[in-house]
């Protein structure tokens, strides 16, 4: 991977909360994949792979498709009008900048994952460190380091770079632009 | 003229210009103390003051931005706890439950702006506060509460020490999150003059 080398971060967003109620560390939401804590992924894209603004904008409806199926799979029923999730654009994250966050209890590491037929998927991960037993003792010491991360993130995140076709039910959803330069 | 914290409609934080006063005497509630300034020169006062309406009764105006922004917190820890499990946004009930009363509490104590949201594993809500150049953090899961401090430019994270018996915390951390706010307060209004 390239230092120049630059991600999207899809704004996956269900309908409830309005327009100011949600922190942007929301939309980097870590999935703990194997739920048992030890291994956390977020999944972005490769804005080389996806070659322009109208493909990065393709793969985020394709997995707001994708949560959405997830959804309908796991409770056995379509998603709520609440829990539906709608796609309404998209972040620039830098990958060199995303490298230099560092964790106290978890290692981070950044791969190429196909999955669902993208083949611009990736993600960040972050692994529980190898002295485990006594880390996860302290979970609340792991959930704070990710918060903060989580935090430290969402300050790369540059847009929003909005889809013209974003869903009526959530128009009165704005995506805040960021960097935010009225607290900088 | 008198002007009563009641007169500013405005929310906490909105900055007020009286730019044209002369030969008034005005009273300015500012933070539960009272300043009067008279500025019967000749010359044009330009007096410019912070006013926190709701520094005497945070509660009775409901139907300001602020009291909407509260609500609208409240209603969405509360559709945050009956989504799926699964859903990237759930947060459990007791945490939910546990976060909507303290942001009760800190609407209902402290002249603070109201936070934004966001949700870590289900387990806890974290509320935020962009103070300048700093990003707070308070953690509220369903036992705990935790406050953090981020620098945006350096990244730096600083952990605030809380006791650990449960009314000594609710006391320091309102303290904690009171006392710098009104710093942070001031120190603007000290750049706008």
């Amino acid at each position: 991977m390239l230092n120049s080398g630059v991600f999207c971060r899809s704004a996956l967003h269900p309908r409830c909360g309005k327009n100011g109620i949600f922190d942007e560390a929301q939309l980097l939401h870590f999935s703990d994949v194997h739920r048992d804590g030890q291994f956390y992924a977020l999944s972005i894209a490769s804005r080389f792979l996806l070659r322009d603004e109208e493909g990065a904008h393709g793969y985020g409806h394709r997995t707001a498709a994708v949560a959405n199926r997830g959804i309908r799979e796991r409770t056995g029923e379509d998603p709520t009008p609440e829990s539906r999730v709608h796609y309404l654009g998209f972040y620039d994250l830098d990958y060199v900048a995303v490298r230099k966050i560092d964790l106290e209890f978890y290692d981070a590491g950044f791969s190429r994952v196909p999955e669902h037929g993208e083949a611009a998927h990736f993600q960040i991960e972050w692994r529980l460190k190898a002295r485990q037993g006594e880390a996860l003792a302290k979970d609340k010491a792991l959930r704070k380091d990710r918060s903060a991360a989580r935090t430290k993130l969402s300050f790369l995140l540059r847009g929003p770079f909005k889809v013209a076709s974003a869903s009526c039910e959530v128009d009165n959803f704005e995506l805040p632009t960021l960097p935010r330069t009225d607290a900088a | 003229m008198r002007f009563s914290n009641r007169m500013c409609s405005n929310w906490v934080n909105s900055t007020i210009r009286y730019n044209t006063f002369r030969n008034t005497s005005q009273t300015i509630v500012e933070h539960n103390t009272t300043v009067t300034q008279d500025t019967s020169s000749s010359e044009t006062a330009a007096v410019c003051q912070r006013i926190t309406y709701h520094s005497i009764l945070p509660t009775s105006r409901p139907n300001s931005l602020r009291g909407v922004r509260f609500a609208a917190l409240h209603e969405t820890l509360l559709t945050l706890s009956t989504l799926p499990e699964e859903h990237p946004y759930y947060l459990g009930v007791a945490a939910a439950t546990r976060a909507s009363n303290y942001l009760g509490i800190l609407a209902n104590n402290l002249d603070i702006d109201p936070p934004r949201l966001f949700t870590e594993d289900g387990e806890a809500a974290v509320f935020t506060w962009d103070l300048g150049k700093v990003k707070r953090l308070l953690t509220v899961d369903a036992e705990e509460e935790d406050l953090m401090d981020i620098d945006r430019a350096t990244m730096v994270r600083c952990d605030h020490t809380l006791p650990s018996d449960d009314d000594l915390r609710l006391g320091a951390l309102l303290n904690e999150l009171g006392s710098q706010h009104l710093n942070f307060a001031k120190s603007l209004s000290d750049t706008d003059a």
